[in-house]
């Protein structure tokens, strides 16, 4: 059941009959490939075998899409050779991978399940150091259990309110902010039953103060990666827009080879947003059949 | 840095002993070479816990991965998660189970050998390294945690 004000919300800003279209659509399975673990070549051979079709995504070359649900039942996922992953979520890692140096010390700031932190450790071939961040600690056992079953060695687990972490400094910070998860409706059905603008104002404000402490927490020259898995533009352009007007900050354009995707909004309710911010882009889950997702690259 | 106040420091130095006893440990054994681990750092941690993680400069809650266990005689027990990882460069003391008796293994059940390997914790191989058994008198038992079970479908 989509809640009517979400549909009047967004009928001005997408084609909202396919958005609403698309929502009541099962997610297609996707997965990557933990290159810890084992080699790309020897997996896809397997899934052959098994009778497993996969589709390959255009911006990176470890990530599938399966045409069978039960991929969990694999052996590639008993060894930790493939990792289950919304191929939306796999984008902030591959859109800081060119930053990505043996040396460079990096820091995950909402960390917990793991799939960015599990990712960027690949991305990484294990080297340089991860702090994982989460302030909860029931989730950091889960992150901690993703982290020893794909290999990752070059991680480090913190449990601090991001808001209050210590004074260290980063190359580069990934921002994966708790957040209304409206783009996830696909997948987790509650999403709706729990939603109002109320909510969105909420997470907005918090991610305010989050984003904050994270661009302070680079390095100049540094890169931070602001994302959500949500639609709300108060989540997502207002929160960039904030940051840009309290620190110096400034955007690089993302590009996602071989995907449609929106340009971020210039404006949302009457209110105007720096132009820096269509930098950013927003991704609706009926552009590519996928999940919903806003990207920011942020340099100090 | 401390994560929590009630915490043992683990992580403010590497610990330079048992790094050379585990390092010689999996190359003796598995014939792993020690030049695998260069640049990673060995921590001990609680109840023997054997840490391999990254060089650290502040005390997180945790970090890395638990590679190994000391136990109190001093002997090696290594991980499913090591051998996952590292056993495919393990070159002695390998078991090769067919695909019915990976089956057999996944679920949790011991299994024959029928190898020239010594006795002791061998890499327990199908495809992949599923894990570490330990053999004694022709049989691998078991070392897979109970989590771990699980039917597998496609194998
Ligand atoms: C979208 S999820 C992160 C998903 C994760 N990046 C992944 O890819 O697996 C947001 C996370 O932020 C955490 N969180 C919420 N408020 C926080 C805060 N103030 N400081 C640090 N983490 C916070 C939540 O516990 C939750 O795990």
């Amino acid at each position: 059941m989509i809640p009517a004000d979400f549909v009047e919300r967004y009928k001005d800003i997408t084609d909202v009959e396919l958005l609403c279209a698309c929502l009541e659509q099962p997610l297609p399975k996707s997965f990557r490939i933990n290159t810890l673990k084992a080699e790309r070549a020897m997996v896809l051979e397997r899934f052959k075998e098994y009778g497993i079709s996969l589709k390959a995504v255009p911006w990176y070359e470890d990530a599938f899409i399966a045409d069978k649900h039960d991929i969990g039942l694999t052996l590639e996922h008993f060894v930790g050779a493939i990792y289950v992953q919304e191929l939306v979520s796999m984008l902030p890692p591959v859109l800081v991978a060119d930053c990505l140096q043996e040396w460079s010390k990096v820091l995950d700031g909402c960390a917990a399940p793991g799939s960015k932190t599990t990712q960027l450790a690949a991305l990484m071939r294990n080297k340089g150091l991860i702090v994982a961040n989460d302030i909860d600690y029931v989730r950091i056992k889960a992150l901690k259990s993703n982290i020893e079953r794909c290999g990752v060695f070059n991680t480090a687990i913190t449990n601090y309110d991001l808001r209050r972490f210590p004074n260290m400094r980063f190359d580069v910070v990934l921002l994966d902010a708790p957040c209304s998860a409206e783009g996830t409706a696909r997948k987790n059905e509650e999403v709706f039953y729990l939603w109002s603008v109320k909510k969105i104002l909420n997470a907005s404000r918090l991610q305010k103060q989050l984003i904050l402490r994270a661009f302070d927490l680079l390095k100049p020259g540094g890169v931070l990666l602001y994302s959500t898995c949500t639609l709300a533009p108060e989540e997502n352009e207002e929160v960039v827009d904030f940051l840009l007007s309290k620190r110096n900050a400034y955007l690089e354009e993302v590009e996602i080879k071989g995907w449609r995707y929106d340009r971020a909004l210039e404006e949302w309710q009457g209110k105007r947003f720096s132009e820096e911010v269509s930098k950013a882009v927003r991704i609706w889950p009926h552009q590519n059949d996928s999940g919903g997702f806003f990207i920011a690259r942020i340099r100090k | 840095m401390a994560s929590s106040k009630r915490q043992r420091r683990i992580f403010h130095s590497e610990n330079k002993e048992i790094r050379k006893a585990f390092l010689e440990y999996v190359e003796k054994r598995f014939g792993i070479p020690s030049s695998l681990f260069e640049g990673r750092h060995i921590y001990l941690g609680s109840s023997g816990k054997i840490i391999m993680g990254p060089a650290l400069h502040f005390e997180p809650l945790s970090a890395g991965i638990t590679v190994g266990r000391l136990s109190k005689s001093g002997n090696i027990k290594p991980t499913t998660n090591f051998i996952q990882t590292f056993g495919r460069f393990a070159t002695k003391n390998v078991v090769s189970l067919s695909k019915s008796q990976a089956i057999e293994f996944l679920r949790g059940l011991d299994v024959k050998a029928d190898c020239d390997c010594e006795e002791g914790y061998v890499v327990v191989s199908y495809i992949y390294p599923l894990g570490c058994g330990l053999l004694q008198r022709g049989i691998v038992k078991n070392m897979l945690p109970k989590a771990k079970h699980q039917k597998i479908v496609y194998l």
